[in-house]
């Protein structure tokens, strides 16, 4: 007669129970590796597509400013502030400068290294680049002044 | 659901709120953590549908980056140990997939290609290695339904198959193991039955 048939169950009571196997101790280490490098490939997408967007924006700002001027549901305020300062740094280098603002601005960006480090959620992120952008789009008003005035 | 966080595999532990806020927020040190409380019973649980201790490292690494990037979507429905333990077996299921051979939709045709009883039972000196001869995808199913729980149902959804395909695979797989299990010297040995030891 045949034997009935044992469920997994039975049959590893029959044999030997297998030897525990230990996950490696340097996997922790190899998985904490990898994740930090991909936040900081992904905060380096992040910038370098910010500042594609902001070459889009410049192109557009020659373009057309008028077409600029008129609202935008969502404002990609990372693009603006980037497109902003390339104007800046042009009128920079003619020799104006403000150091009070430029506390500021060092105050802002310190504030966005550090959300981006612990990957802020964008609702976060946003409201510190429409400062930014603010805060150059008054600079820039103020140096482009300056130049003309130097001009005359 | 019946695969829910059970005891004897480790993902049970309850986890302070606290650290799930953390690990919410990109906290490394927060995923440490998770990584002390569950990165054994994941690697175990990967280890026992793989079969490959090097697979079994690779899926923990997959999980865990997988469980950092996706974190922020839990909400606590089940408790964390259960949804870690579900990422792990989907994770599991993909990797056969990625690997999958000729046929494997015919529960039969997994079975085509294994070696003879004789010659497997005379490598099987325990459990591990006993689950070992069987095809990787009966192995899954033979894990996923005998020690975790999973219903037939719940493996249909997972590997795309209908419920009769893991209902046959396991009968099939079983009866394999049993075939083995008797041509084994040391079945002989073990009296009398069940082990008391």
């Amino acid at each position: 007669m045949a034997e009935p048939e044992l469920s997994l169950h039975e049959i590893v009571q029959r044999l030997p129970a297998t030897e525990t196997a230990h996950v490696g101790a340097d996997l922790w280490p190899r998985i904490a590796a990898t994740q930090l490098a991909r936040q900081r490939r992904r905060r380096l997408q992040r910038w370098s597509g910010g500042g594609l967007a902001a070459a889009a924006v410049l192109a557009l700002a020659v373009i057309g400013p008028a077409w600029l001027a008129k609202p935008t549901p969502a404002i990609d305020w990372q693009a603006r502030a980037q497109a902003l300062e390339i104007q800046l740094d042009a009128l920079t280098a003619r020799g104006d400068a403000n150091s009070s603002v430029d506390t500021e601005l060092v105050r802002i960006d310190a504030a966005l290294q550090a959300a981006y480090d612990r990957s802020a959620p964008a609702n976060e992120l946003i409201p510190l680049w429409k400062q930014r952008s603010d805060l150059l789009g008054t600079l820039l008003t103020a140096r482009q002044q300056q130049v003309r005035l130097t001009r005359i | 659901m019946s695969a829910a966080a059970d005891p004897s595999t480790g993902f049970a532990r309850e986890v302070e709120a606290m650290i799930l806020a953390r690990a919410q927020r990109g906290d490394m040190q927060a995923f440490a953590e998770l990584y002390r409380y569950f990165g054994r019973a994941c690697f175990q649980l990967a280890l026992r549908v793989l079969g490959h201790r090097q697979q079994a490292e690779d899926m923990v690494h997959e999980v865990f980056l997988k469980m950092m990037d996706t974190i922020r979507s839990y909400r606590g429905d089940a408790p964390f140990g259960a949804w870690l333990k579900r990422l792990t077996v989907n994770a599991c299921i993909d990797q056969l997939r990625r690997q999958r051979h000729s046929g494997e939709d015919d529960a039969e045709a997994i079975f085509a290609n294994t070696a003879s009883d004789d010659a497997a039972a005379a490598e099987i000196v325990d459990t591990g290695s006993l689950l070992a001869r069987l095809p990787p995808r009966a192995r899954a199913v033979v894990v996923l339904h005998e020690l975790e729980g999973y219903t037939h149902a719940e493996l249909a959804t997972l590997f795309r198959q209908s419920e009769s395909y893991s209902k046959s695979v396991l009968a099939r797989a079983l009866k394999r193991l049993n075939s083995l299990v008797s041509a084994t010297p040391m079945s002989a040995q073990v009296l009398p039955w069940p082990n008391q030891n």
